[in-house]
């Protein structure tokens, strides 16, 4: 039994060596894309670190660094204001950055973008790491895990740390065939967290299947801890007596209509601001004028002129509230 | 606890470290902890269901004990039939109330009546059909005399609620099995790094094959009116290497783990994608069920040794759709049975059956041309009936057939993947070719000797289980029956 304990050891050793190689050999391809400017939680943390003063924080998906645009906000309100979205950011990790934010930085205001889909998703491996990778210090780091991270989660990167590149594979297949294999340039990372979008979506595009084709929304798909944890990021902004109002960015109207139930979704979302007393702006319920195929860059994003529309309307509508 | 699931690589560790270290004292204290820990394994899922278990298992015990003692021909069988009626009545219940009244209101509609009976949706107990079957092995052998009962009810329990091998088999005969629990379990080394082996072939062809077969296999048998004939020959196809992997990778891991606690299970696959008939594919394919029907019902009917080639006929149709029946509550399982059943009807009539009872291409390297057209031919036929299995209606299944007659053109969106998929079967043939004459498809390691290549091959095994673990990891497909 000694032996064979002895020997699974070290055959696990070898396994944890061969673990980080492969992690190695998967990871090039993120930091190609680093290389190339296109994972922006890289240079968003660099940016945050660097900031003096923070006073507005904006946490949520794409859709929140596509849509909400930090020096518009910041000449409208007269703050510093900071855009922390990050791709695929579920509310689990928007928790995890909110508490590394207030190590930080005091924002008096936390705006929170809602967007369906991303309850639904569960790519922890991913959209947590991409923040994770790029935090200050070990401390913080161990705290995110913690926060954005299940036991599973946790257990799986301490074994097999390329668990969350997998996904990575074909790129590198085409890498090694000589074949483009890095995403196209969806935007440029600005100063403060927005991403600038000049790409303007074809009706075409909008009119192919998609995850919103005869989309029906239903609770019961809605990950658990995402839940709990946007519950957790109202209760930790009521605790430091932060004010936070929940927004969600609008939809291109075709997109919008592919969906067969959005009231449900709104209110859903609307139940938690009334529970929470807490104010929600749900820009797919407000007449802004946008036209999907001047306004929108994709399917479900903004591009900067549909940006600008929106983060003006949200500014007045936070000077409002002040 | 599902196999491919996080929970289980923290329970298995301990479950190993707590049995040989902690309740190695007796066989009492071992066979307790394993009961201990099966019903944990269990009760994981949902703990209801372990009443089940508990009175199955205590019943076949007190009737077994009452078998063994009782010389009266007439009590013996009344107390055979309690165990039958009890087993199969659970089953029954549990399984098949449903369909049987849903069925029953489709034929009365079809006369025109209205029956308007609202059906309870009663959940289905995890591997009720496995140990049911376990148990009733049991009484039934003692009711032949083939078996002395066992006067351990602690060890009759850790037997049938054994938890490597409780929820989807392979199902074991107490003759086997039961001895186990009565032995001095020594740790065996040999044993043990072979159970390790057996277990980790069996994640790759769970994960990386059955998996991500899945995908594709999903995606076109559900959406089959979309997908030409190039497309529905792959649904087919993925769905036998997924069904195959999904299945057979339970078997190694359930037969690898039960190797670390220093039991032996028996073989339950034998590489049934190389016979060369439907004969050697069913004495390959899930073999602890389809000796189960030999023993218990095939040769009860007579078997071959019946005087009329109709009756032959009939006891082999019968066993055939009854194993489809017992699959789930479905017409298309019985479908899948009887359209097996119609295939094997030939070799048994013409008495072919037993040709193919040696391994195939036994030490050359390749198969012959001859041989190689029946294995491509059987596997065709095999993909065939499996389109039954997988379809949600026997409607359904011959739609997906007359979609093989439709326009010759591909469109499938994920050719990448796809060829992903068809090298990852390849691998799995390639590897399991070069070991068909052993138990599993990874035994010796393709004769490596030095332990630095061996554990080069096993790290990177396990590296394609993380790397080729899909989004969506799918439950055990046997879990359902």
């Amino acid at each position: 039994l000694r032996r064979f304990l002895v020997n699974g050891t070290v055959f696990f050793g070898l396994f944890l060596v061969l673990s980080y190689l492969w992690l190695y050999i998967l990871g090039s391809y993120e930091r190609d894309m680093v290389t190339n400017d296109l994972l922006f939680p890289v240079l968003r943390w660099d940016d945050f670190y660097d900031k003096e003063k923070v006073d507005l924080l904006v946490l949520g998906s794409s859709h929140c660094h596509r849509s909400y645009n930090s020096a518009i906000i910041d000449s409208m309100m007269d703050v510093s204001s900071f855009n922390m979205g990050s791709s695929a950011q579920t509310p689990t990790t928007s928790y995890a950055v909110l508490k590394e934010v207030f190590e930080h930085q005091q924002p008096d205001l936390v705006v929170l973008d809602l967007y369906h889909l991303i309850f639904e998703a569960d790519d922890q491996l991913r959209n947590a790491r991409w923040n994770i990778e790029n935090l200050s210090d070990l401390s913080s780091k161990i705290g995110f895990c913690k926060r954005a991270y299940s036991a599973r989660e946790i257990g799986i990167t301490a074994v097999a740390p390329f668990y969350g590149h997998r996904k990575n594979l074909e790129a590198l297949f085409y890498k090694l065939i000589g074949r483009n294999y890095l995403p196209r340039q969806k935007g440029s990372y600005t100063k403060g967290g927005y991403v600038k979008s000049e790409k303007v979506v074809s009706q075409a595009a909008l009119e192919r299947p998609n995850s919103f084709t005869n989309y029906l929304f239903d609770e019961s798909k809605l990950v658990a801890r995402h839940v709990k944890n946007l519950e957790s990021i109202i209760s930790t902004c009521k605790a430091k007596g932060v004010k936070l109002i929940l927004v969600t960015s609008p939809l291109p109207q075709y997109t919008f209509d592919q969906i067969q139930n959005y009231n449900d979704i709104h209110n859903y979302f609307q139940g938690y601001a009334d529970h929470n007393q807490i104010s929600y702006i749900d820009f797919n319920l407000q007449e802004l004028s946008l036209i999907d195929t001047i306004h929108f860059s994709d399917v479900h994003h903004l591009n900067d002129k549909g940006a600008t529309i929106v983060t003006k309307s949200l500014a007045t509508q936070l000077n409002e509230l002040k | 606890v599902l196999f491919n699931s996080f929970e289980f690589l923290i329970f298995l560790p301990v479950v190993f470290l707590l049995y040989w270290f902690v309740f190695a004292r007796t066989i009492q204290l071992r066979n307790l902890f394993l009961v201990v820990v099966s019903y944990v394994f269990y009760g994981w899922w949902d703990y209801r269901f372990l009443a089940l278990i508990a009175f199955s298992s205590v019943l076949d015990y007190f009737i077994g004990k009452h078998l063994g003692h009782e010389t009266n021909s007439k009590k013996r069988k009344y107390l055979l039939w309690v165990s039958l009626i009890s087993n199969l009545g659970l089953l029954g219940v549990f399984k098949y109330f449903g369909f049987f009244i849903d069925s029953f209101s489709e034929l009365l509609l079809l006369f025109g009546m209205n029956p308007n009976i609202t059906t309870l949706k009663i959940l289905l107990p995890v591997g009720i059909s496995f140990y049911t079957f376990q148990t009733l092995s049991y009484t039934i052998d003692i009711y032949r005399r083939q078996l002395k009962p066992t006067d351990n009810l602690l060890a009759f329990l850790a037997f049938v609620s054994f938890f490597p091998q409780l929820v989807a088999g392979p199902i074991e005969r107490a003759k086997d099995l039961l001895p186990q629990f009565f032995k001095i379990r020594e740790f065996s080394y040999p044993l043990a790094v072979d159970g390790l082996r057996q277990i980790l072939w069996g994640f790759f062809k769970k994960v990386v094959i059955a998996d991500n077969c899945a995908i594709y296999a999903n995606e076109i048998f559900n959406n089959y009116g979309d997908h030409g004939p190039v497309e529905l020959t792959c649904g087919a196809i993925f769905f036998a290497f997924q069904i195959y992997g999904d299945f057979s990778g339970y078997s190694d891991i359930a037969i690898g783990t039960s190797k670390l606690f220093g039991f032996k299970l028996r073989q339950n696959f034998a590489y049934p994608y190389f016979s060369r008939d439907i004969g050697e594919f069913w004495r390959r394919w899930h073999i602890s069920l389809s000796t189960w029907f030999r023993d218990y019902v095939y040769i009860p009917l007579g078997g071959s040794r019946v005087s009329s080639k109709s009756r032959l006929a009939f006891n082999t149709i019968a066993v055939f759709t009854i194993s489809g029946f017992w699959h789930g509550a479905n017409w298309t399982f019985m479908a899948w049975g009887l359209l097996n059943g119609l295939l094997f009807l030939p070799l048994i009539l013409g008495k072919r059956n037993r040709n193919n009872m040696a391994i195939v291409a036994t030490g050359n390297m390749l198969p012959s041309l001859s041989e190689l057209f029946h294995m491509l031919l059987t596997f065709a036929l095999i993909c065939l009936t499996w389109i039954f299995f997988r379809a949600e209606t026997i409607t359904d299944a011959f739609h997906y057939i007359a979609g093989f007659g439709g326009d010759f053109t591909v469109s499938f969106s994920y050719l990448s993947s796809i060829l992903a998929v068809t090298i990852g079967i390849s691998i799995m043939l390639i590897v399991e070719w070069m070991h068909r004459e052993y138990e599993y498809g990874f035994k010796n390691v393709f004769g490596l000797r030095s332990r630095v290549s061996r554990y080069g091959i096993y790290s990177i095994l396990l590296l394609a289980i993380f790397t080729f673990t899909p989004e969506e990891s799918s439950e055990f497909i046997y879990f359902q029956f």
